[in-house]
C-alpha cells in the first residue's frame, strides 16, 4: 500500500478554453487550499424479496472543486477563473497528484467569493462545477 | 510572478449626486469601435437619464449604436458606422466618493448552473450557466447615518435603504486605480451595535440589481477606471 504523502508539493494549473480544448496551462500561484470533490449519484433500488439490506445503483458522477487564494488580480490563472465565469465559458484544471501525474478537466466557475480584511492579505475562493466531460488521466 | 495583494490597500467608494454634463470628450479605445469618455471622472453614467452621443456636434442615431457601458462610460457602433468628426456625449454622471469607515468587505460573484443532463450522455452531469449576481457585505465604524456625499445632496446609507434607492459600488482591490469592480446594489440589511466598551459598529449587507428598463445598465462589471 502507498504511504501517506505530504500536500505541499501538489499542484494544480489552469488554462482558458481553446475551441474546446485546453489552452496554455499556468500554474494557480498562490493557492492556499483545493478541496476536489467527486461524486456518483446514488439512487435507492432496493426491492422486495431482498436480503433486508438497502441496494444501490450509481448513476450520474459529478466533480466538484473548490479553490483557496491569496488573490492578486494580476495573476494570469486568476484572470481565466475570472474570465472564465464573466464569459460563461468553461476553464480547464490540470490537478497535479504526483510530480508527474494526474487528471484534467473542463469546469465552469460556479463562484468567487473575495474578503478583504485590513488585518489580512485579500483572498478568494473560487468554486468550480463540472460541465459533462469526464477527467483524463495523465 | 503573482504575489499577495494587502488587503488595508483596498478602497470601497461610492455613487453621488447626479450631475449633468455637455459635450464631455470621448476617446477611441485601441482601433476598435468603441469610444471612452476622456474624464474618467465623469465615467459612471446615471442610467436614468437618457445619453445623447455626438459625432461632431451631431446626434448619433440610435440604430449606429451597438452598446453602452454606463458603468465605465463607453459606447460601441455598429460595424458599418465610424464618426467623421469628435465624438462627444450630453449625460448624467455619478462623481465616485471614497466611502469612509469601512472595516472590511466580502464581494461574492455567482452564476447559476441549472442541469443539462440528458439521456445518451457521458454519464457525467452537464451544466449551462445562466443568470449571473454579486452581492456583498460591509462592516463599518458607523451607524449609517453619515453623509456619504458631502458635496453634493446630502445622502446617507440609511437613507438608501429605506427609500430602496440603487447605490453605485466601487471597489479598487489594490488602492491602485487601475482595475476597479463596479456594481449597481440595493441594501437589504443593516445592523448597527452600540458598546460602552467599543466605537459604534455598523454591518450592512448588499446585492447587484439590474437596472432595468427602458435604460438597461449593466448590473456589475470590472475595468479601468
Amino acid at each position: 500500500m502507498t504511504a501517506a504523502s505530504a500536500a505541499y508539493p501538489r499542484k494544480v494549473q489552469i488554462a482558458p478554453d481553446s475551441a474546446g480544448s485546453p489552452g496554455t496551462y499556468a500554474d494557480c500561484d498562490l493557492n492556499t487550499k483545493l478541496d476536489w470533490d467527486s461524486s456518483a449519484d446514488m439512487v435507492d433500488t432496493t426491492d422486495l424479496n431482498s436480503a433486508g439490506l438497502h441496494k444501490r445503483t450509481p448513476v450520474l458522477l459529478d466533480n466538484k472543486v473548490t479553490l483557496e487564494l491569496n488573490k492578486d488580480t494580476s495573476s494570469t490563472p486568476f484572470g481565466t477563473l475570472r474570465s472564465g465565469m464573466l464569459a460563461r465559458t468553461q476553464v480547464w484544471l490540470k490537478i497535479y497528484e504526483t510530480a508527474s501525474t494526474g487528471c484534467y478537466f473542463p469546469a465552469y466557475v460556479e463562484s468567487i467569493k473575495s474578503s478583504y480584511d485590513p488585518k489580512d492579505v485579500s483572498k478568494a475562493s473560487v468554486s468550480l462545477v463540472g460541465t459533462g466531460t469526464a477527467p483524463v488521466s495523465f | 510572478m503573482a504575489s499577495a495583494q494587502v488587503a488595508y490597500k483596498a478602497k470601497l467608494s461610492a455613487s453621488g449626486t447626479s450631475t449633468a454634463m455637455t459635450a464631455q470628450a470621448c476617446a477611441q479605445v485601441g482601433v476598435t469601435k468603441t469610444w471612452q469618455i476622456s474624464n474618467s471622472s465623469k465615467r459612471v453614467l446615471d442610467p436614468s437619464v437618457a445619453r445623447t452621443w455626438k459625432d461632431g456636434g451631431s446626434a448619433i442615431a440610435a440604430a449606429n449604436i451597438q452598446s453602452e457601458d454606463l458603468l465605465f462610460g463607453t459606447v460601441t457602433f455598429i460595424s458599418s458606422f465610424t464618426p467623421g468628426g469628435a465624438v462627444t456625449v450630453d449625460a448624467n454622471y455619478l462623481p465616485i466618493t471614497a466611502l469612509a469607515s469601512v472595516k472590511s468587505m466580502t464581494l461574492e460573484q455567482t452564476v447559476d448552473m441549472p442541469d443539462a443532463t440528458l439521456l445518451n450522455s457521458s454519464g457525467y452531469k452537464a451544466r449551462i450557466p445562466t443568470l449571473m449576481d454579486a452581492k456583498g457585505d460591509l462592516q463599518m465604524l458607523s451607524d449609517f447615518q453619515d453623509d456619504i456625499d458631502p458635496s453634493g445632496t446630502t445622502t446617507t446609507l440609511y437613507g438608501l435603504l429605506t427609500s430602496r434607492t440603487p447605490l453605485l459600488l466601487e471597489l479598487d482591490e489594490k488602492g491602485t486605480g487601475v482595475e476597479v469592480f463596479r456594481a449597481w446594489v440595493l441594501i437589504g440589511d443593516e445592523k448597527v451595535a452600540f458598546d460602552p466598551k467599543d466605537l459604534t459598529q455598523g454591518s450592512l449587507s448588499w446585492q447587484a440589481t439590474d437596472r432595468g428598463s427602458p435604460v438597461i445598465a449593466a448590473a456589475s462589471g470590472w475595468g479601468a477606471p
